[in-house]
C-alpha cells in the first residue's frame, strides 16, 4: 500500500489541472455517442468540451442485450450499448477526461492499452471500479503518441471473461502533422472472435471441463470471427484509391495472419508510423497489438478481394486444435464501378523520425523467461513488486519463450523499441507495446521509464494466460 | 505385441528387493570429461537449453530451479520426425490415456490398450538415449552421453498438483544435436551399474561421498525400450513397494511432488548396448535403485551406506 500510495501525490496534481480544465466545460449532454458520427467508419465518442485541446466523454460499462450475430440477441458487457465500444479520438497534446460509470455487476477498470499515462490513470487491476462506482480517468496525450490504441477491462483474473463479454474500443490519436493526406479513406477495423451457444449467448468453458482445460492452454479461441461489429462485413474502394486501414487485434487468444491476395503497404504499428512504409503480402498480428496500413485498390472497377486470416500455428502442438489450418473470411473489399483514379496516392519514402534508443544507455538487461502461465516461474502477485527500476531509467528486456507456443508480451505504460529477436537485429525502428514471441525464440527490447512512477504490470496478452497469473510488477520509482 | 511394449514401459511393480552391499576397486573421478558440458535449467514448468549442440561426450549439469521434482528425459525421433510431430503424435495418446485413466476412471490395462491403438507406428522407432532421474527442488545433477547427430527432444512427464503432465504443460522442448563432433571423452565412473532384462548389478565401493556412476544396458528389453535407473534416499521404515508404485505414471497420484522419498538422480532410459554416467552425492543412510522397465516389473536394489 505504501508503494501505491506514493502515486497518489502525482494524481492529486494531475487531477487539479483537469478539474481546472472540466470547470470551462459548458454543455454537458447525456449523449455518451454523437448521434450519426463516425469515424474511420466507426461510431465516436462525443467530445463533451469545446474548449480547443480537451477532449472529454463519457464512457458506460453495462450489461445489455443486443444482437451480434444477425437475429440473434445476446447477453453482452457493452461500453456505451456498444460492441465494440465507441471510439476514442483525440490529438496529441490533448487533455482527455473520460468521466467513466460501472454499471456492470462486478468490478472492472479501464485500461488505454499503450498510451503513455500515469499509473493511476492505467486502469490496471490496482484500480478497480466497483459496481455503481464513477471514475474519471485523466490524461495528456504526449507528443509523438499518434496511432492506434484501444481500451479494455483489465481487472485481476476476469479480463478474459469481460473483454469476451464485449468490453473493448478503440483509440485513433491524431498527429496536427500527420505526414499522410486526411484525404486517405480512412477505416479502423476492430478484429476480435467470440463462441455462442445454440441459444446463441456467449458461451465460455465450463469449470473442470475439457474445454476449459484447452482455452486455458490456448486461450480462448472463438469461431465466430468479427470485423468490429459485423461478420464479414463489406467494405468499398476505387480502383486506383488509396486508403488508409487501422487495425487492432481485441481478441482474446487469436493472433492473425492477415492476408489481402494483394501487396499492401505497412505504415505502422502500436506506437504510430514507422519511420519508412515497407511493402508486404501479410502480416501477423498478435493479442493486443495494432497496425497502419496503406491498402493500394489494384483491382479493376467492380472486382473483389476477401481479407483473409491465414493458418498460423501458434500453438503447443499437442493442444492445436483440429482446424488451425483453416483459412478464415475476414472481411470483402468490393471495387466500385467508377472508373480508375487517375492519379494514384504516392506513399512517402519517409513517414516520421523515430528517436533511436541507444543500448548504450541501457543500465539494466531484465531477463523475462515465459512459461505457460508464469514468468519468471512466477504468477501475479498484486502484493509483489517483481521489477524495480529507476524513473528515468534506459534498460533492455530479454524476453525468452522457454515453452512450444506463441506468448505475446506486453508491458504496461511505456512504449519500446524491439532491438533483435533470437540474436537478429530488427529492420525497422519502431515503437511498440506488445511483442509476440514464437515458441522456444527470444526478443529483446529496449525502453526508457520517461515521467511516470508506479506500478506497471506486464504480462502476457493472451487474455487467458493473464488472468492465470502470467503477469508481474514493474515498480517505477 | 504394441500392447505388451508398452504395459512394459509404464508398469513398474515390485519384483525382488535386494540388500545389497557392494565393494569394489574403482575409483570416483569426473575425468577429463567438463570439456564439452551444456546446462539445463528445469522450473515449472519448462527448460531452459541451448537449441543446438554438438555430438559425441556431452556432459549435461541439470539443475532443478523449480519448486517440485522434476527429471530429464531424452528422446530420439526417427529421422524426418519434428519436435512438433512427437508432441501430438506421441505426448496426445499418452496425455489422451492419462485423462482416460485420471478423469473416466479406465483400466490401466484398458489404457494401455488404448495406447497401442492411438500411437503412431514410428514410435516404435523413438530411441530413448538417456537422461536425468528425478531430483527435488533445488538440487543439482550431471549426467554424460554420447550423443548421435539429430533431433532429440527433452521433456518432464512428472505430474503437477491437479494431475497435469509436466510435458503438456510446457516442459518438452526440441534440442539438435549436430554433425560436429566434441572432442570429449567419457568420464571414468567409480561405479558401475549393468542392467539386464532382470537383473541389475552393481559394482563399486558405494561409500559416503561423491560418485560417479557408469549405467550400461546389457540387453535390450524383449518388449520395451531400455532401462533406467534412479536413485533415491529412503528411510528405514519406507515402503519400498509404495516407491515402485508412485513411480508409476498411471498411478492417479504417481509421479506427483511431494515424492515419498527423496529422489537424487540417476539415469533415464538407455538402449542396449549404451552406456550413460550419472552423479550423486551419497551420506550415511538407506538408498533405494530403482530400475523401472528390468524384467517385466522392475527391480530395486537396497543399498544402506556406511
Amino acid at each position: 500500500m505504501n508503494a501505491i500510495s506514493a502515486y497518489i501525490l502525482p494524481l492529486i496534481v494531475s487531477g487539479l489541472l483537469f478539474a481546472m480544465a472540466a470547470v470551462s466545460v459548458n454543455n454537458i449532454q447525456s449523449s455518451h455517442v454523437l448521434e450519426n458520427k463516425t469515424v474511420a467508419g466507426q461510431p465516436v465518442l462525443e467530445n463533451l468540451s469545446s474548449e480547443p485541446g480537451i477532449v472529454e466523454v463519457e464512457l458506460t460499462a453495462s450489461k445489455e442485450r443486443i444482437s451480434l450475430k444477425p437475429g440473434v440477441e445476446t447477453d453482452v458487457y457493452a461500453y456505451n450499448g456498444q460492441v465494440p465500444g465507441p471510439l476514442l479520438e483525440a490529438s496529441e497534446g490533448d487533455s482527455v477526461i473520460i468521466r467513466f460509470k460501472n454499471d456492470l455487476p462486478e468490478k472492472t477498470t479501464v485500461h488505454w492499452h499503450g498510451l503513455h499515462l500515469p499509473f493511476v490513470m492505467d486502469g490496471s487491476p490496482f484500480h478497480p471500479v466497483e459496481p455503481g462506482e464513477t471514475f474519471t480517468y485523466t490524461f495528456r496525450i504526449h507528443e509523438g503518441t499518434a496511432g492506434t490504441y484501444w481500451y479494455h477491462p483489465h481487472p485481476h483474473h476476469r479480463t478474459a471473461w469481460q473483454v469476451g463479454m464485449g468490453l473493448y474500443g478503440g483509440i485513433i490519436i491524431r498527429d496536427p502533422n500527420d505526414p499522410l493526406p486526411d484525404t486517405l479513406t480512412e477505416k479502423l477495423l476492430i478484429l476480435s472472435d467470440n463462441r455462442f451457444d445454440e441459444d446463441g449467448e456467449i458461451e465460455f468453458a465450463e469449470p473442470n471441463s475439457r474445454q476449459e482445460r484447452v482455452d486455458d492452454m490456448n486461450g480462448r479461441d472463438g469461431d465466430v470471427l468479427f470485423v468490429n461489429d459485423e461478420i464479414m462485413p463489406e467494405l468499398s474502394i476505387r480502383s486506383g484509391e488509396v486508403q488508409r486501414w487501422r487495425i487492432v487485434n481485441a481478441s482474446g487468444a487469436r493472433m492473425y495472419r492477415l492476408a489481402l491476395g494483394h501487396t499492401f503497404t505497412h505504415i505502422g504499428s502500436d506506437g504510430g508510423l514507422f519511420e519508412h512504409p515497407k511493402e508486404v503480402d501479410e502480416i501477423i498480428l498478435s493479442n493486443g497489438e495494432r497496425a497502419e496500413l496503406l491498402v493500394h485498390g489494384t483491382g479493376e472497377p467492380g472486382s473483389k478481394v476477401i481479407l483473409q486470416d491465414l493458418p498460423y500455428d501458434r500453438y503447443m502442438p499437442m493442444w492445436r486444435p483440429s482446424n488451425w489450418d483453416e483459412t478464415n473470411d475476414l472481411l470483402t473489399l468490393r471495387y466500385t464501378d467508377e472508373s480508375p483514379v487517375k492519379e494514384p496516392f504516392e506513399v512517402p519514402e519517409t513517414l516520421r523520425k523515430i528517436p533511436e534508443l541507444n543500448i548504450d544507455d541501457a543500465t539494466e538487461t531484465r531477463v523475462m523467461r515465459m512459461s505457460n502461465g508464469k514468468i519468471n516461474s512466477k504468477t501475479m502477485d498484486m502484493s509483489r513488486v517483481d521489477e524495480t527500476a529507476e524513473l528515468g531509467a534506459t534498460e533492455i528486456w530479454d524476453i525468452r519463450n522457454l515453452v512450444g507456443m506463441d506468448h505475446p508480451f506486453h508491458l504496461h505504460g511505456f512504449q519500446f523499441q524491439v532491438i533483435d529477436r533470437n540474436g537478429e537485429p530488427v529492420s525497422q525502428r519502431k515503437w511498440k507495446d506488445t511483442v509476440n514471441v514464437p515458441g522456444f525464440e527470444s526478443a529483446r527490447f529496449i525502453v526508457r521509464y520517461d515521467n511516470y512512477p508506479g506500478l506497471w504490470m506486464f504480462h502476457c496478452h493472451i487474455l487467458d494466460h493473464e488472468d492465470q497469473g502470467m503477469m508481474g510488477i514493474l515498480e517505477v520509482k | 505385441m504394441k500392447k505388451l511394449l508398452t504395459i512394459t514401459l509404464f508398469t513398474v511393480i515390485v519384483i525382488g528387493v535386494v540388500n545389497q552391499q557392494l565393494y569394489a576397486q574403482m575409483h570416483s573421478s569426473d575425468g577429463g570429461h567438463m570439456d564439452h558440458s551444456i546446462t539445463i535449467l528445469a522450473e515449472d514448468y519448462a527448460f531452459q537449453a541451448p537449441n543446438e549442440i554438438p555430438s559425441g561426450w556431452t556432459t549435461i549439469e541439470f539443475t532443478n530451479e523449480g519448486n517440485e521434482d522434476h527429471f530429464l528425459f531424452i528422446a530420439k525421433p526417427p529421422e524426418g520426425k519434428t519436435f512438433s510431430d512427437y508432441a501430438s503424435g506421441v505426448l496426445t495418446p499418452f496425455n489422451n490415456v492419462w485423462y482416460a485413466l485420471r478423469d473416466d476412471g479406465i483400466s490401466q490395462e484398458d489404457a494401455m490398450g488404448k495406447l497401442g491403438a492411438d500411437l503412431p507406428e514410428w514410435f516404435w522407432t523413438v530411441e530413448f538415449i538417456g537422461g536425468t532421474g528425478i531430483i527435488p527442488a533445488g538440487a543439482t545433477t550431471q549426467i554424460t552421453l554420447n550423443l548421435d547427430p539429430g533431433v532429440h527432444i527433452l521433456e518432464c512427464y512428472m505430474k503437477t498438483g491437479d494431475g497435469e503432465m509436466h510435458n503438456v504443460e510446457g516442459m518438452m522442448r526440441e534440442i539438435t544435436v549436430t554433425e560436429s563432433p566434441s572432442e570429449t571423452s567419457q568420464p571414468d565412473a567409480d561405479i558401475a551399474i549393468t542392467l539386464s532384462n532382470f537383473d541389475m548389478n552393481i559394482e563399486g565401493d558405494l561409500k559416503p561421498g561423491k560418485h560417479t556412476f557408469s549405467v550400461h544396458v546389457s540387453e535390450h528389453p524383449e518388449q520395451g525400450f531400455g532401462h533406467n535407473v534412479h536413485v533415491a534416499r529412503v528411510n528405514s521404515d519406507t515402503d519400498a513397494q509404495e516407491i515402485q508404485r508412485y513411480m508409476n505414471f498411471m498411478e492417479i497420484d504417481g509421479l506427483q511432488t511431494p515424492p515419498p522419498v527423496q529422489f537424487i538422480g540417476g539415469m533415464h532410459i538407455i538402449p542396449q548396448g549404451e552406456t550413460g554416467y550419472f552423479t550423486a552425492e551419497l551420506q550415511p543412510g538407506r538408498y533405494l535403485f530403482l530400475s523401472e522397465y528390468t524384467g517385466h516389473l522392475g527391480v530395486m536394489k537396497d543399498i544402506t551406506i556406511e
